[in-house]
């Protein structure tokens, strides 16, 4: 108990000014907090350890390859018998997308910034949101301990009748209960952000006055809640099938097998778009504040977020253009999903736009911004042959596959989540992490990436099946690459790691706005107290971009504002 | 660092820059299609990839920050003309790929009247190809330009029919069927080779025959490095039966054409040995007729039995690569066995039944861990019996 508050005090000092990390002490204080700011940091830490947990298996499957070049090297033995590496895969999967990726934006950055960045005290519902938070936490423990101690060998697809009927593994119940749970923490966190965005906006704050991270955090909310229960219904009927044995998916049962490919990509392809618009809307954050300059076309950005969050459901037939649906529907389906191309593709004008006659500072947090337009430009156009039906023939289900979701998922998300925790650190803790440490981790980080996934794109277009224990020895020199790759991808987030820590001991003290950012949030201390803000000095807001009243002080390295935000945009 | 394996495949990435470092050989009729709609796709994506690249790396260059840029310079926030401008690029670029993509997926999901069927098994871990008169193989054998059909269901869980060469990949789904169809372009190297004879089969044979008796002696001594006798090759290959002869023959043809072969690969995850269920693709010549298939002794019948149905998991020839599942390549009759409850057995014919009409009756312990069981296969009571005969002498036929 004491420990948590003698770090804090350590930190901070006795004698800091009150703010929400001082303003109550002890463990337990934490575990009942209702402060949307300390849910949010317990979110962080929950989802920091999930990625170290996928990420664990991460490196495991690719040690496994370097030394698995099929028959050729299968007497130099491999270090993973077929089983452990088929429950290697799946935890890595099913803890970065259940674990990490869908609740990594929205519910640790957006639960600690969504209500200052309104001008808000807290969300609407406080208590709802710490219920979500248990749930999660529930979940994931569910789902953490099913992976560990029963086994899980079907994929983080759970694809019947492979999961339900035949699969040896006893994790397959628990960690889908796990996921089904965690699906609840989803939704409720999605219904407190809709109403708090609709009823706890800042006084002079209209809908077109919010940053836009809140409309993609809007958009987001809006799948959540829709796309879930579809989910959650899927997983109760595969538990169904698979304790009581009623047939629904397995045809030795009655059922139906790819209509659970339905169902699961019915929930699943949108659950693409729970990933990336937060990402999305991190990038517009980080690409105007760090150009200085307001975000070129405001408005179609924000209506591109509900666009793809509505067409998102409408494309999930375009992971089964082999699975022996209908020519017709694939078609169907191919056509809906090249729309979808369209505003995502335009976003990424839109953020060059931006940067057009910028003032441009190259901070870590725009490294970042920088990297997520290179990395999800390059995974959106690997999705045109997947789209295209004759040529996704070939690449379905090969390294390709896994390539271009890597660069989308995990460049994309990944890269805006780690743009994000730079942006946000010194709001979060008061305290500036150092410039040199952190580029250095970005270069290993980025560097690492590409080398990690560029030459699965090769090999999969080449024919190399994903999910495969063991390959033929062609495709060896590609994974050989690919491990490297991941090393120092693994070498890069143990520096960032140590450079966060460390910065929260050593870090210089954060300035209120230390980038020159114009959204509420930077009209706060940092960190901000109990209630985001200043009683007596209750925010006011306008135009999120208006950089033209913002001044540096060189002499304290913090900007401040000479006159109130405009209202009105200035064109 | 350097093994022959990464050595040899390094060459091949350094070989395939010249045209081949994104996509295998093009060996189907599919092929060609395809291949023009991706290269197509591909360049668009390097256009675009690089304009956006280039153009971000040069504003971040050209309007960084300094003491005399640091301020953004006032432009518009938003111009409808342009963002619709370059909406419509995107748009008219994309209404193309979805065409091309429709088109060839018609023409590959279409099927020619006349093709040749071959019906196709997906089961754990394995293939079973069956031709018109009968004729099952573990690889899929076609004829050279003419249009073939495979009609697909699987015995268990999703399988995926994968053949890179051809640009094809369709699922393999219980309860249904699904079909797929290909010309194959060009015969494989050898597959239809004649038949060994004389001299040369006579050298393929005592290659075997020494073999044979090197693993004989092994068995006795297993820390002995023993050579065959010139003597006793002669001896054997002298008193060989004219049958047996020709059957070294057949299967030399066999594996020939199989090294030669397309590689085919189950794609869609089925349990733990999905990443071994392969097969090769044989492409003969146009005029090739699959074998009638002919009944040879119980121990022959067993042995394709056990070539089909065991082959992927338990190995017989001592100098494939091992692999973790129970191996023959030393035989197993009279072995003793320990059992995953600890028990021991001595194998006999009634264990080779029971292990396989009831594969969860006695476990045998193993780095497969307790809950993997053998498949339970499809077998009638007399193919059971040829399996168990060859069980029995998995090496060579019995005298």
């Amino acid at each position: 108990m004491t420990t948590t508050q003698s770090s804090i005090d350590t930190i901070y000092g006795p004698d800091a000014e009150p703010n929400y990390l001082n303003a109550e002490r002890g463990l337990w204080s934490w575990l009942t907090t209702l402060d949307h700011k300390r849910i949010g940091i317990m979110y962080l830490m929950g989802i920091l350890g999930s990625f170290a947990l996928g990420g664990f298996a991460a490196i495991m499957v690719r040690t496994e390859h370097l030394s698995s070049a099929a028959t050729a090297a299968a007497d130099q033995g491999t270090i993973m018998t077929p089983d452990t590496y088929n429950s290697m895969f799946t935890l890595h999967g099913a803890a970065m997308v259940f674990l990490f990726i869908i609740p990594g934006i929205p519910a640790a950055l957006g639960n600690f910034i969504l209500p200052v960045l309104l001008g808000a005290k807290d969300v609407a519902f406080p208590r709802l949101n710490l219920m979500s938070f248990y749930l999660w936490m529930g979940g994931a423990i569910f789902f953490v301990m099913a992976l560990l101690m029963g086994g899980l060998d079907t994929g983080w697809t759970f694809y019947t009748p492979y999961s339900s009927g035949h699969s040896p593994f006893g994790g397959v119940v628990p960690a889908v209960f796990g996921a089904f749970v965690l699906g609840f923490s989803s939704i409720l966190t999605a219904v407190n952000f809709l109403a708090t965005m609709h009823t706890l906006r800042a006084p002079g704050m209209g809908w077109f006055e919010m940053p836009l991270f809140c409309w993609s955090l809007y958009a987001t909310a809006v799948i959540q809640i829709l796309a879930t229960p579809v989910l959650a219904i899927t997983l109760l009927l595969l538990i169904a099938e698979r304790v009581l044995h009623v047939g629904i998916f397995d045809p030795a049962l009655g059922g139906d097998p790819v209509l659970f490919q339905h169902f699961f990509w019915f929930y699943s392809h949108p659950a693409v778009y729970i990933m990336i618009l937060p990402a999305m809307g991190v990038v517009s954050e980080l690409i105007a504040t760090y150009s200085h300059k307001e975000i070129f076309g405001y408005k179609f950005i924000a209506f591109s977020s509900l666009a793809i969050a509505l067409l998102g459901f409408l494309v999930w037939g375009h992971h089964m253009f082999v699975s022996g649906q209908s020519a017709l529907a694939g078609t169907i389906f191919s056509l809906i999903t090249f729309t979808i191309a369209i505003p995502s593709a335009v976003k990424v004008f839109n953020w060059l736009a931006t940067m057009y006659k910028g003032s441009i500072e190259l901070t870590n947090g725009m490294l970042y911004g920088l990297s997520f337009i290179w990395v999800f430009s390059l995974g959106g156009l690997t999705g045109l042959p997947l789209a295209t039906m004759v040529t996704d023939v070939h690449l379905h289900d090969t390294y390709f596959v896994v390539a271009h979701f890597h660069y989308v998922m995990v460049g994309g998300t990944v890269f805006a989540f780690l743009g994000g925790l730079h942006h946000w650190w010194p709001k979060m803790f008061g305290k500036m992490a150092s410039r040199l440490g952190g580029f250095i981790a970005w270069v290993l980080i980025f560097g690492g990436f590409n080398l990690t996934f560029f030459p699965q794109f090769l090999m999969g277009s080449q024919g190399m099946p994903r999910r495969y224990w063991h390959y033929q020895p062609e495709f060896h020199v590609y994974h050989l690459i690919s491990s490297i790759g991941a090393y120092i991808q693994l070498a890069g987030f143990i520096t960032l790691a140590v450079v966060l820590l460390q910065s929260l001991i050593k870090g210089r003290k954060a300035a209120a706005n230390p980038w020159g950012g114009t959204t509420l949030e930077w009209q706060t201390t940092s960190p901000p107290p109990h209630l985001n803000f200043d009683e007596a000095n209750m925010p006011v807001a306008g135009n999120p971009y208006d950089y033209e009243n913002i001044e540096h002080n060189a002499d304290d390295d913090e900007y401040v504002r000479t006159r109130p935000q405009s209202t009105a945009r200035s064109h | 660092m350097l093994n022959p394996t990464l050595h040899n495949s390094i060459g091949a990435v350094l070989a395939n820059f010249g045209g081949r470092l994104v996509l295998p050989e093009a060996e189907s009729n599919h092929a060609s299609y395809y291949d023009g709609t991706f290269d197509f796709i591909n360049y668009v994506t390097v256009f675009f990839f690089v304009a956006i690249i280039v153009v971000m790396v040069w504003f971040v260059w050209k309007y960084r920050r300094t003491a005399a840029n640091d301020r953004a310079a006032d432009v518009a926030s938003h111009n409808t003309g342009l963002e619709l401008a370059w909406s419509l690029p995107p748009l008219v670029i994309v209404v193309f790929m979805f065409y091309f993509g429709f088109s060839g997926y018609m023409k590959m999901t279409t099927i020619p009247a006349n093709a040749y069927p071959i019906d196709v098994t997906g089961q754990k871990w394995k293939w079973t190809f069956t031709h018109p008169n009968g004729y099952t193989s573990g690889n899929l054998d076609v004829p050279a330009d003419k249009p073939v059909v495979l009609n697909m269901h699987s015995n268990d869980v999703i399988h995926s029919m994968y053949i890179p060469v051809f640009r094809v990949k369709k699922d393999v789904v219980p309860g249904r069927y699904s079909k797929l169809w290909f010309i194959a372009e060009n015969p494989t190297k050898n597959a239809d080779a004649p038949l060994l004879e004389g001299d040369k089969l006579d050298s393929f044979v005592r290659e075997k025959i020494a073999a044979e008796i090197v693993q004989e002696l092994k068995q006795k001594d297993p820390e002995s490095n023993p050579t065959a006798s010139e003597d006793e090759i002669n001896a054997r290959l002298a008193s060989m039966k004219p049958e047996k002869k020709k059957q070294y023959a057949v299967d030399h043809q066999l594996e020939v054409a199989a090294k030669n072969g397309h590689q085919l690969y189950c794609a869609e995850f089925c349990g733990q040995q999905h990443s071994v269920m392969l097969a090769k693709v044989i492409v003969h010549e146009p005029s090739w007729r699959a074998p009638k298939p002919v009944k040879g002794t119980p121990w022959q019948e067993g042995k394709k039995l056990f070539m089909i149905n065991c082959s992927s998991c338990h190995r017989i020839d001592p100098s494939a690569p091992p692999n973790i599942y129970p191996d023959f390549s030393q035989g197993i009759m009279g072995a003793t066995h320990t059992m995953a409850d600890g028990s021991s057995v001595k194998v006999d014919e009634n264990y080779l039944h029971e292990s396989i009409v009831n594969p969860a009756a006695k476990v045998r312990q193993g780095p497969w861990g307790s809950n993997t069981l053998m498949p339970l296969l499809p077998l009638n009571p007399q193919q059971v019996n040829e399996l168990v005969t060859f069980l029995k002498s998995p090496q060579k036929e019995p005298e």
